[in-house]
């Protein structure tokens, strides 16, 4: 990462200094029941309800939304490309029951700064990470980089990704097995919480502990295996969605953080010049210019992510030899989804429908 | 005309202009702006630029020097018996006053230029969208008109009677400020642009007049989307 002319300016990270991170990629093929799949939670936007504080806090609602959904999908990638881990979906939700869910909260993110609240836990309920990233960046990025999929940050994205590979590097393979375990005996409990919860226990502390395994033949978790492919499936297949608005997004949002920038670097500069008030027409063309670039690309990004919701497309899954459309938004299309596993559960067993799909 | 008489002129006006176009510009930022809306005063609908009722950059400043030329001529020098004024310096360096009043001038021709706006106004907001132009938003809160302070500038609206009054300042002391007023027949809509720079004596101002018509019922509808970025279509009748 580029610690550029502004590093004394940007305010400082809360809780880590700049750092330079390079991701620790996979040295060797790693067994398939060491690799532990990821649930990435779209973000928490962290936008204030008080429209005041929004506006003093420089906190641009229609842009933070569109983060939220921008910046896991950076994360997501990051982690894949490491190698350490097994599949890694970005959620319209949490799932309590992925075998490591990642959340995260923004908490301020403009041209020169990203500070990001993560919180790691996996199914057994035990804490990964739970701390803020911050990362600053330098003008050079910005000067030398015109691809958006170059992230300016990737340095905390970096971090981020090495850290939990520093928690999973600590596990015994024993230790990962079971958090699978309880991974699948979690989402089998939600399907059927009257088959499975004796299986798993819950900790004074709250960490769920694994009592007994059903067998390895049992009918009932095999269905429940199947119906959580089909989750899968229809998680990788709104995936599509989440690359498209990565796609969509990435050239604007590059565009808007390098004239927040520019515009950053420019005020620093005059606080400390002499010039000050005694600049020509071109000063004050470039200084509006910047900013009515700036306004325009915020306006942008607001108007794209209030399109992703109304513009998600609906969803054909085929479901049980029956194709199943979905509509809403992904949020709700997910509910949805899940809802008719359960449903088909219930049938197939002849269970009574209990409980909900977010467990 | 020679270029010691052209010098003489030049220089009679930017002195002239000092004292002219302070009274000839708009009324200065008022800080202690209202945050209650007037209900009375309705900007909402669709509106393009009249060319005709505003005012042409370089007709203004062709017709101020001409004023400001004339009324140095009258004013001696003080001490010299002479017909010049003081040398203008702004913190003891001269400036080229005149030149630095074009540059403010074609800074507010820029900044108004926007031919059409289209004004969305609720009880606690309005918001003017401008052709090839960002959108100017104004939130009403209870209390005080707030500051919206970024790093790219710091925006202020709100009321000052019936005037709805924009103020961005922007780095460099470079300050603008939109004064909109509603004609009593709500016909029309004047918006003085004045455009100040720190270490220049004296605003610009410009105004611009705006009619009141009805979209064509066959535009374009144009809307942004994720798969296919802004796209425009005919509206449907």
């Amino acid at each position: 990462m580029v610690i550029g002319l502004l590093a004394a300016c940007a305010t400082p990270p809360a809780t880590a200094p700049p750092f330079s991170s390079d991701l620790l990629f996979a040295s060797e093929t790693l067994e398939s029941q060491s690799l532990l799949d990821i649930g990435l939670s779209v973000f928490d936007p962290g936008v204030p309800e008080d429209k005041l504080r929004q506006e003093q806090s420089q906190i641009y609602p229609g842009v933070r939304h569109a983060e939220a959904r921008y910046l896991p999908y950076i994360l997501r990638q990051t982690l894949e490309k490491s190698g350490q881990w097994g599949a890694v979906r970005v959620l319209p939700q949490t799932d309590p029951s992925a075998e490591l869910l990642v959340t995260g909260t923004i908490l301020r993110s403009n041209g020169v700064e990203l500070r990001i609240h993560i919180h790691a836990w996996d199914a057994s309920g035990r804490d990964w990470l739970n701390k803020v990233y911050s990362d600053t960046v330098g003008w050079d990025y910005y000067r030398d980089t015109q691809n958006f999929r170059t992230d300016p940050f990737q340095d905390l994205y970096n971090t981020i990704a090495n850290d939990l590979y520093a928690v999973r590097a600590r596990l015994t393979a024993t230790e990962l097995g079971r958090i699978i375990d309880i991974s699948q005996l979690r989402y089998a409990a939600a399907l059927s919480p009257g088959a499975f919860a004796d299986f798993l226990a819950e900790r004074p502390d709250g960490t769920v502990e694994l009592r007994r395994l059903p067998a390895r033949n049992d009918p009932m978790m095999a269905r429940v295996e199947r119906l959580r492919q089909s989750e899968y499936l229809f998680i990788d297949t709104v995936d599509a969605q989440y690359q498209s608005f990565y796609r969509a997004m990435g050239p604007t949002y590059s565009l808007w953080r390098r004239y927040s920038y520019r515009q950053t670097l420019e005020l620093e500069e005059l606080k400390q010049s002499e010039r000050l008030g005694q600049r020509g027409f071109p000063a004050m063309k470039q200084a509006y210019d910047n900013y009515k670039e700036s306004k325009i690309q915020q306006q942008a990004l607001r108007e794209l992510a209030e399109s992703f919701d109304t513009e998600v497309e609906p969803t054909a899954m085929e479901l049980e030899g029956k194709v199943v459309y979905l509509n809403g938004s992904l949020q709700s299309q997910y509910s949805e989804w899940r809802r008719l596993l359960r449903a088909i559960y219930a049938e197939e067993t002849g269970e009574l429908e209990t409980g909900s799909p977010e467990q | 005309m020679s270029t010691a008489s052209f010098k003489k002129s030049f220089w009679i006006s930017t002195v002239a202009m000092q004292v002219l176009l302070t009274a000839c510009a708009g009324p200065g930022p008022r800080i202690g702006l209202e945050s209650e809306g007037h209900a009375q005063v309705d900007f909402s609908g669709s509106w393009q630029l009249d060319y005709r009722l505003s005012e042409d950059l370089y007709e203004k400043i062709e017709t101020l020097q001409k004023i400001a030329i004339a009324h140095a001529q009258r004013q001696p020098a003080p001490g010299t018996g002479r017909r010049h004024g003081p040398a203008i310096t702004i913190n003891n360096r001269p400036v080229n006053s005149f030149r630095a009043i074009i540059n403010l001038g074609q800074m507010a021709e820029i900044i108004s230029r926007t031919t059409v706006l289209e004004i969305d106004q609720t009880g606690d907001a309005i918001e003017i969208s401008r052709k090839d132009d960002f959108p100017l938003s104004c939130s009403f809160y209870g209390g005080m008109a707030v500051p919206i302070e970024d790093a790219l500038g710091t925006e202020l609206c709100g009321w000052d009677r019936h005037q709805l009054v924009f103020r961005i300042d922007l780095p460099d002391g470079f300050t603008i400020h939109h004064r909109m007023t509603l004609a009593p027949e709500g016909d029309k809509l004047n918006i003085a642009t004045t455009v100040q720079s720190r270490g220049l004596p004296q605003p610009f101002t410009l105004n611009r007049v705006y009619q009141r018509f009805v979209p064509l019922a066959d535009e374009f509808e144009c809307e942004t989307t994720v798969s296919k970025g802004k796209s425009c279509r005919r509206a449907t009748p």
